[in-house]
């Protein structure tokens, strides 16, 4: 029992190496060479994690040589359009000007219930609002509107607005989030001169985000708010 | 670039784990066979001593690799050959040679066809 313990933390640690190495985008969007690898290894972990009368090479050894072919069948990928198009496919276009292509909806065996919840989600209502729709590589629908449905933005409307950049989290539950400071050019000396004012130490805060402005929103632990 | 490092080192460990480990694996099977086939050949002329001697020597040297081979090996395989070299060397104790010359052939036996299980051959692959 404690051996299969030891081997389940042991291929944790190593499919967890494994998927950091193999970059972010395992972890949300997966084209087909990357669906392949995180199905495999779930099986393969699996089953030195159960058996123990199997060596734990045998379970190790398949994983290795699956995160060595990612690598480098990733690499060829971004190297070699064709092969990447061999091996991903080629973004379709499904919608052109508000006209369906039942040609490439065929080729995608995609039903229009589908194309119609994939509209849905975007916002999209009506087929004829679609200026584009995309079927990507990696199975999501792009939706691109015609630019009588798109929402007006402020650079259309010429309004000057303040660029305050983007809002980032501070200080997560009493500690301080250094790489968050300098992405918005604060320092850790502004933070703590906030919070004094406030009245707060770091560890009585639970979050508290700033951006670039200095604008700052502080939520106190609770228990700790006055 | 770094990741292409990363790849590079896990390649030369899978290389040096995989190729390293069929050749460990080869060498201790054939040492583990050597030392039977003397055996069976001490039983064959008649030399229980001579017979003993060679089973002793197989059981402590199986004894001395196995712990390593488990790392590499299904444990059932190994396991069995284990309590068949106990026992041969039970019946090299007894003198018991005709009894003893079959189990050596078994014992050979199990470790050819573990042997022949490991190497990269077309009809293991496939």
């Amino acid at each position: 029992m404690l051996i299969s313990v030891l081997r389940t933390v042991l291929l944790y640690a190593i499919i967890l190496i494994m998927f950091r190495l193999m970059g972010k985008r395992q972890i949300s969007e997966l084209q087909t060479s990357e669906l392949v690898v995180t199905l495999l290894i779930s099986d393969i972990a699996a089953i030195p994690m159960q058996d123990i009368d199997q060596p734990m090479i045998s379970g190790i050894l398949p994983i290795l040589v699956l995160l060595i072919c990612e690598i480098f069948i990733s690499m060829i990928m971004l190297k070699h359009r064709g092969f990447r198009n061999l091996l991903c496919g080629n973004p379709v276009v499904l919608v052109k000007d508000g006209r369906l292509s039942q040609k490439a909806m065929k080729d995608l065996r995609l039903s229009i219930d589908d194309l119609y919840s994939a509209l849905r989600q975007k916002d999209v209502f009506r087929l004829e609002e679609v200026s584009a729709a995309i079927a990507e590589t990696n199975g999501k629908i792009s939706v691109y509107k015609k630019p009588a449905e798109q929402t007006v933005t402020a650079g259309q409307m010429h309004l000057n607005q303040p660029d305050t950049g983007l809002e980032a989290v501070v200080i997560s539950d009493g500690e301080i989030a250094q790489q968050s400071l300098a992405f918005c050019g604060l320092t850790e000396t502004w933070l703590r001169d906030q919070l004094s004012r406030k009245g707060l130490r770091v560890q009585d805060v639970f979050i508290m985000t700033a951006d670039k402005t200095g604008q700052s929103t502080v939520i106190q632990k609770e228990g700790k708010a006055s | 670039m770094k990741r292409l490092i990363s790849a590079s080192v896990i390649l030369l460990l899978i290389a040096v784990l995989s190729v390293g480990g069929v050749c460990y694996e080869q060498a201790v099977f054939h040492k583990a066979e050597k030392e039977m086939s003397e055996a069976k050949l001490a039983c064959q002329n008649n030399l229980p001593l001579e017979a003993a001697r060679h089973t002793k020597q197989a059981v402590k040297e199986w004894e001395k690799e196995q712990k390593l081979l488990m790392m590499l090996l299904s444990h059932t395989g190994l396991n069995r050959i284990s309590d068949d070299l106990h026992y041969a060397q039970t019946l090299a104790q007894r003198e018991d040679l005709p009894e003893l010359e079959s189990q050596c052939q078994l014992i050979r036996d199990e470790l050819q066809h573990l042997s022949d299980k490991e190497l990269p051959k077309p009809y293991n692959i496939l």
